[in-house]
């Protein structure tokens, strides 16, 4: 029987793994042709703990965006016109934020270049007493 | 007027358009703004301290005028309610334990019908201070409880009888209660007044002429008002702890204070607790 290694079929895995290397492959070649920066955009903390359902929750979070290269960037609350901070030839900062919401906020790291918005980062809002203002929970006594 | 006319007159007076209400003290911590009308229930676990004066002689044991005294409290705050029946407790609260049945309720307003005891034995074998006193038993008194709750105000009032035959006697009371947010901070207030009829001044606070003593002479007295006066806050710590704190000035018809069994016309309590929501 011929023993010839390199005639062998390649096994499965290798087969998966190759078709992974060349997604990624393509997945960058088009990201660098698209030319868009990859970005993060991170909140800390990124939830608001109010004492009942209703109620505007208030907290200071900083909000950490980090970019793959330089530029000028933005950062957006959603379905706002105006942004709330600019960085020129940055490629990454961080913003004090002043949390007042009764809903949950989601916040955008925009290119200034080519008004792409680049990362997302949501604060959401917890209560101790949820609706009707008390917390209702499923146990029984009885 | 018999009681139970009073107490309808008072409800309805103060209640003229028509939801289950709760306990006022646990309400306005939470910020509450209409009545709980689903079965369910809550309950909030954890511990806290308090250092207060008394105006109650024997209360704590050995107490005197404007002596203050330092204790840890389990912090308890519980309700379940089935079909309009109800249990509630909150440590911190004017009242602590009620039962009840809400039997009327419209969207922000109830009628309850509650039972609880508001004034606690004394006795001298289990409290060294009442020996050589009859006993006086605790009382279990039965009657209406009306709430409103008015944006951020919250009123409260209690008709009950007791029903136990320990003194047979009434107690009225009014409170009004405020909440108010800022920022996470949610503060609250609360006036109130109560008048308690002769029988159960009288009962508690008397000394009759077959118990009197040099220690504790013959006293008698008519029924009369007391009233507290509390600001309070509750923050939220994470979405399951909570911490409450708060101020309690309470004050009592100064014609009392002639009795053996009272040492000061007024008390204060300043506590703070930190408990679990489940």
């Amino acid at each position: 029987m011929d023993s010839c290694a390199v005639c062998q079929r390649p096994s499965p895995k290798l087969l998966l793994f190759s078709t992974w290397v060349h997604l990624l492959v393509l997945v960058f070649c088009a990201q660098a042709a698209a030319d868009v920066p990859i970005a993060q955009l991170q909140s800390k903390p990124n939830r608001c703990v109010a004492l009942h359902q209703g109620q505007v929750c208030y907290q200071e979070v900083i909000l950490y965006w980090h970019a793959d290269r330089t530029g000028e960037y933005c950062l957006y609350q959603q379905q706002a016109q105006e942004p709330l901070h600019c960085w020129q030839a940055q490629a990454s900062g961080e913003y004090r934020y002043a949390f007042a919401s009764d809903t949950p906020v989601q916040m955008q790291l925009v290119s200034m270049n080519d008004k792409t918005r680049l990362a997302e980062a949501q604060i959401d809002i917890a209560w101790v007493y949820k609706a009707n203002t008390r917390r209702k929970t499923h146990w029984r006594l009885f | 007027m018999s009681y139970f006319l009073r107490a309808l007159l008072v409800a309805c007076i103060c209640f003229p358009l028509a939801a289950v209400a709760g306990d006022l003290s646990s309400d306005v911590r939470k910020g509450a703004s209409g009545p709980d009308s689903g079965n369910g229930g809550y309950l909030e676990v954890g511990g806290g301290l308090k250092v207060f004066t008394s105006p109650l002689y024997g209360e704590p044991e050995g107490n005197a005028q404007g002596e203050i005294h330092t204790e840890a409290f389990i912090d308890i705050s519980a309700r379940y309610q089935y079909n309009g029946f109800f249990v509630e407790m909150f440590s911190q609260s004017l009242e602590q334990f009620t039962a009840g049945y809400n039997f009327y309720n419209g969207s922000n307003w109830a009628i309850d019908m509650i039972g609880l005891s508001a004034h606690e034995e004394k006795d001298g074998e289990t409290n060294k201070d009442y020996r050589g006193l009859d006993r006086r038993r605790f009382d279990v008194l039965l009657g209406p409880r009306g709430t409103a709750y008015l944006g951020n105000y919250i009123v409260q009032v209690h008709a009950l009888k007791d029903i136990v035959s320990t003194h047979e006697g009434e107690v009225y009371s009014v409170k009004l209660a405020r909440h108010w947010q800022h920022r996470n901070l949610n503060f609250h207030a609360i006036v109130g007044a109560t008048y308690r009829t002769q029988d159960v001044i009288d009962y508690y606070y008397s000394i009759d002429a077959a118990e009197a003593s040099e220690k504790f002479p013959e006293f008698s007295a008519s029924g009369g008002m007391s009233y507290i006066f509390e600001i309070g806050a509750t923050y939220p710590i994470s979405e399951s702890w909570v911490f409450r704190g708060f101020i309690r000035h309470t004050q009592i018809d100064s014609a009392l204070t002639k009795s053996p069994l009272i040492v000061d016309d007024h008390g204060e309590m300043l506590a703070t607790a930190i408990s679990y929501v489940f």
